[in-house]
C-alpha cells in the first residue's frame, strides 16, 4: 500500500479552508469578469460535447445543432450525423449546464457512450479526433480514458487541440487514478468544488487540476425531461464550457492559453487585496 | 464460497459502515454478454435483487461503468426513475445513491461500488466518493487475486496432462526418454523463475 492512495482527491483542492491564496498579477487587473463575459450569451461559438447524447427539447437544453454517432462496422468507423438520443442522461445534463450559462451557444452533440456503443477508448479517440476537424470551438469532455494504451494517442490529440486553439474543457476522475486527457497540461481540467455561483471559479496553484467549478448537489437536466441533484467533476466541467463559451464570443480567436490566463486572472482565490501595495 | 469472496463481502460491509447507508451493491461487467452481474448485495431492501443482472445500458451503474466517471444522485423529487432501473426495478426507491467504477490495473473498468440512502448529511458527498473509491480500488485488487486464483488450478491441470502425456513418450524409446527430459528441464527452469533461454 502506498501513501499516493491516500492523497486528496482532486476536487479536495478546492474545499473551503484547503484552497490557498494565489498572488495577483496586476498587469492583469483590469480583466473583469464584465470585460470577460458580461452581457455575453455564446452567441456564434459552438460548444462540442463528448458524452452519452443529448436529448433535444429538453426544457433546459432546448435546441440541438449538430449531431454525431459513431459506429464501428468491419471496415472502420461509420459518422452518422442523424439526430440521436441520449442513453443515460449524463450528456444532457452536461448540456443543460452549459445552456444556463452560455444561452445562445451552438451545440454539438458527439455521442460516444451508449446502448449500441462501448463507451471503448477508440471511440472516444475518434470522436475527439473529428471535433478537432470539426471547427467547433470549445469541447466539454467529461469522460476521461484510464486506460494506459490510449495515452499516447491522447496527448497527440490534445496537443493538436491546443495549436488549433480549441479549449478541451476536461473533468478528472475523482480519485487521483490516471484519467486521460483531463491530467495533460495543454487541456481545461476542472474539479467540483462547493461554489454555488455558476460564474465563479477557483484556481488550484497546484496542478494538474487546475480550476474548481459548482459541481457538488447541483441540479441538472436528465432523461425524458426530468431532473437530477448531482455531484461530481462531470458536473463542474460544463459550467467553464459554458463560461469560455461566452468568453470565446465577446473576444474572439482568444488561445488556449490566453484564456487560462483569463480564467486564473478571475478565480475566486486570488488575492486581490494585495494589489496596490501589498506583497507580490 | 472462496476467501476471496467473503473479502469482497466484508470490503462491502465496511463500506456501507464507514459511510453510513442501509444498503449497497457490488455488479461486475460482463463484457461479452453486455451487463452486469450482482456479485455482492448488503441490506435488506436489496435481497430480491440478488440474482438479476443489469443490462450495462441501464440506469447509474450502467452509466458508471461505461463512462468510468463516478457520480452522486439526489433523487429529491422523487425522479429515482431516471436514475436507477436496477432499484425502481425490486420496488426500492433510495433517495441518495453513490456509484463509483472499480477500475482494473490495466484502466478497464471491471465493475460497480454503489451505495444508497447516505444516512446524516442529506446527499452523499465529495469525501463520501473519495473514500468509496478507495473501497474500490480493494475491490479490484481482490478481483485481481481470485482471478490468479482461479487461472493457478486450470494451469495445474493441464501441467499434469502435460506430464501424463511426457511419460508416456518418455517410455516409448530412449530417444523419448531424452526428449522428454529436455522438455521438463525446460519447463522447470521457467516455472522457478529464471525465464527461458536458448
Amino acid at each position: 500500500m502506498t501513501a499516493t492512495l491516500f492523497r486528496p482527491a482532486w476536487s479536495d483542492a478546492f474545499a473551503a479552508g484547503v484552497l490557498p491564496k494565489v498572488r495577483p498579477i496586476p498587469p492583469l487587473d483590469n480583466i473583469t469578469p464584465e470585460w470577460a463575459w458580461g452581457g455575453s450569451t455564446g452567441a456564434g461559438v459552438e460548444v462540442a460535447i463528448l458524452d452519452s447524447g443529448i436529448e433535444a427539447n429538453h426544457p433546459a437544453v432546448g435546441k440541438v445543432q449538430r449531431y454525431l454517432t459513431i459506429h464501428e462496422e468491419a471496415d472502420g468507423f461509420i459518422y452518422d450525423e442523424q439526430p440521436h438520443d441520449d442513453a443515460f442522461g449524463h450528456g444532457t445534463a452536461c448540456a443543460g449546464i452549459i445552456r444556463s450559462i452560455a444561452p445562445q451557444c451552438s451545440l454539438t452533440s458527439v455521442k460516444v457512450l451508449g446502448p449500441d456503443l462501448t463507451g471503448r477508448g477508440a471511440m472516444f479517440i475518434a470522436g475527439l479526433r473529428w471535433v478537432i476537424e470539426s471547427g467547433a470551438q470549445v469541447c466539454n469532455l467529461s469522460l476521461s480514458s484510464s486506460h494506459a494504451e490510449f495515452f499516447g494517442q491522447l496527448q497527440q490529440l490534445t496537443d493538436s487541440a491546443y495549436f488549433k486553439h480549441l479549449p478541451l474543457v476536461c473533468a478528472p476522475h475523482n480519485l487521483p487514478l490516471p484519467s486521460y486527457p483531463s491530467l495533460f497540461g495543454v487541456v481545461l481540467s476542472v474539479a467540483a468544488s462547493e461554489e454555488r455561483d455558476p460564474e465563479r471559479l477557483a484556481y488550484n496553484p497546484d496542478p494538474p487540476v487546475e480550476f474548481g467549478a459548482p459541481g457538488i448537489d447541483v441540479e441538472v437536466a436528465w432523461r425524458n425531461g426530468g431532473t437530477l441533484t448531482v455531484t461530481g467533476n462531470s458536473f463542474a466541467a460544463p459550467h467553464v464550457s459554458g463560461l469560455v463559451a461566452r468568453l470565446l464570443s465577446k473576444h474572439p480567436g482568444l488561445t488556449v492559453f490566453q484564456i487560462k490566463t483569463v480564467l486564473r486572472a478571475l478565480a475566486t482565490n486570488v488575492a486581490r487585496d494585495q494589489l496596490n501595495g501589498g506583497e507580490q | 464460497v472462496t476467501a476471496n469472496d467473503l473479502h469482497l463481502e466484508l470490503i462491502l460491509r465496511t463500506a456501507t459502515r464507514a459511510i453510513p447507508a442501509p444498503a449497497g451493491i457490488l455488479l461486475l461487467v460482463d463484457h461479452p454478454r453486455r451487463r452486469l452481474n450482482v456479485e455482492v448485495v448488503v441490506g435488506d431492501s436489496l435481497q430480491d435483487f440478488s440474482n438479476t443482472p443489469l443490462l450495462l445500458d441501464e440506469g447509474i451503474a450502467g452509466m458508471v461503468a461505461l463512462s468510468g466517471q463516478p457520480i452522486a444522485v439526489a433523487c429529491t423529487r422523487g425522479d429515482y426513475a431516471h436514475a436507477n432501473d436496477l432499484t425502481e426495478r425490486i420496488g426500492y426507491a433510495p433517495q441518495t445513491i453513490l456509484a463509483v467504477p472499480v477500475t482494473a490495473a490495466n484502466g478497464r473498468v471491471i465493475g460497480v461500488l454503489e451505495l444508497f440512502d447516505r444516512q446524516g448529511p442529506p446527499t452523499f458527498g465529495m469525501d463520501d466518493m473519495t473514500l468509496l473509491g478507495m473501497f474500490a480500488q480493494h475491490v479490484a485488487f481482490t478481483l485481481d487475486q481470485r482471478r490468479q486464483e482461479s487461472a493457478f488450478p486450470a494451469a495445474d491441470e493441464k501441467m499434469a496432462a502435460l506430464t501424463d502425456q511426457l511419460t508416456a513418450i518418455a517410455g516409448s524409446s530412449d530417444a523419448g526418454f531424452r526428449l522428454c527430459q529436455g522438455v521438463l528441464g525446460a519447463v522447470s527452469t521457467f516455472i522457478n523463475g529464471e525465464g527461458v533461454r536458448p
